[in-house]
């Protein structure tokens, strides 16, 4: 398979996932205890997300530094948006890398 | 080109690892998968929305404008300001997308190795989790997913994503059905 080939067809497949109920829209009504359980996406997917960048490198032993990152993150995000956020995360890298 | 941040990491890294295509391409569907739940949790806004854009809108669907969407109150009630909102938001994000992408790739040689800024993307998720986090119900659902996320990273193709994901889910909806009866217990 090529290249061109392989990433055209993730392309469409990841299109696929993010249009499927979109698309849908008005013509299929979701039960309720699914329409409750979808509140609770966003916070699951992003909280495995995370878990899964914290141990990206090494399975079994959590990375030193994303934990880090992540603990500055969380102590900043409580009073800060964003920017200064990712700033925080940003200096304590640096710090770090230059230890 | 279609951005999607999470799983063009999987998708890349599948290949420099030396996987195959299918195993590239279905780890990186795995980990986008869980745009399925926002396109799921989103139809309804988009149930009184014209056709061309319940096709176009899906395209700019990621983490950050999900997560923006529901920031905004107002997009829930007014069709036609959840069109523009989204779409607006959609268009930035993807000009950014593509203006970092080419700005990392210029810049990336010369920052040192050390430094490690890949590990941004932590900061980036937390930020996104704070704002989506709003009561014990969702802290609880976020609470599980991590656990699992971590005790099932080493499981292949990003499959520890998805049953984190489903724990995170059920832990919520069992939260939020004990809560009621909690505040109501004398």
């Amino acid at each position: 398979m090529t290249s061109a080939l392989l990433i055209a067809l993730t392309g469409v497949s990841i299109y696929a996932l993010r249009a499927s109920f979109v698309v849908a829209a008005g013509r299929i009504e979701l039960p309720d205890t699914i329409r409750r359980a979808l509140g609770f996406g966003p916070p699951a997917v992003l909280a495995a997300l995370l878990a899964s960048l914290v141990v990206a490198d090494s399975p079994r032993s959590p990375d030193p530094r994303a934990l880090a990152v992540t603990v500055v993150a969380l102590a900043v995000s409580r009073r800060a948006s964003m920017v200064p956020t990712i700033g925080a995360g940003f200096v304590t890298l640096v710090l770090i890398g230059s230890l | 080109m279609l951005a999607s941040g999470a799983a063009h990491f999987a998708f890349v890294e599948s290949l420099g690892r030396g996987a195959g295509a299918v195993a590239a391409w279905s780890g990186a569907v795995v980990v986008a998968s869980r745009c399925t739940l926002y396109s799921a949790a989103l139809a309804p806004r988009f149930s009184h929305q014209p056709a061309w854009f319940r096709w176009v809108g899906p395209y700019f669907l990621i983490d950050q404008l999900y997560v923006m969407v529901l920031a905004e109150p107002e997009a829930e009630d007014d069709p036609d300001f959840f069109r523009r909102y989204y779409l607006a938001f959609g268009c930035v994000m993807s000009v950014g997308w593509a203006i970092a992408i080419g700005a990392g790739i210029l810049v990336g040689p010369v920052i040192p190795a050390e430094w490690r800024l890949e590990l941004l993307l932590t900061a980036l998720v937390v930020t996104m989790l704070r704002s989506v986090v709003r009561s014990p119900a969702t802290r609880r659902a976020a609470a599980a997913a991590l656990v699992t996320g971590l005790l099932t990273s080493g499981l292949p193709s990003g499959t520890g994503l998805l049953i984190a994901t489903a724990v995170g889910i059920a832990v919520g909806l069992r939260s939020a059905h004990d809560e009621p009866n909690r505040e109501r217990a004398p």
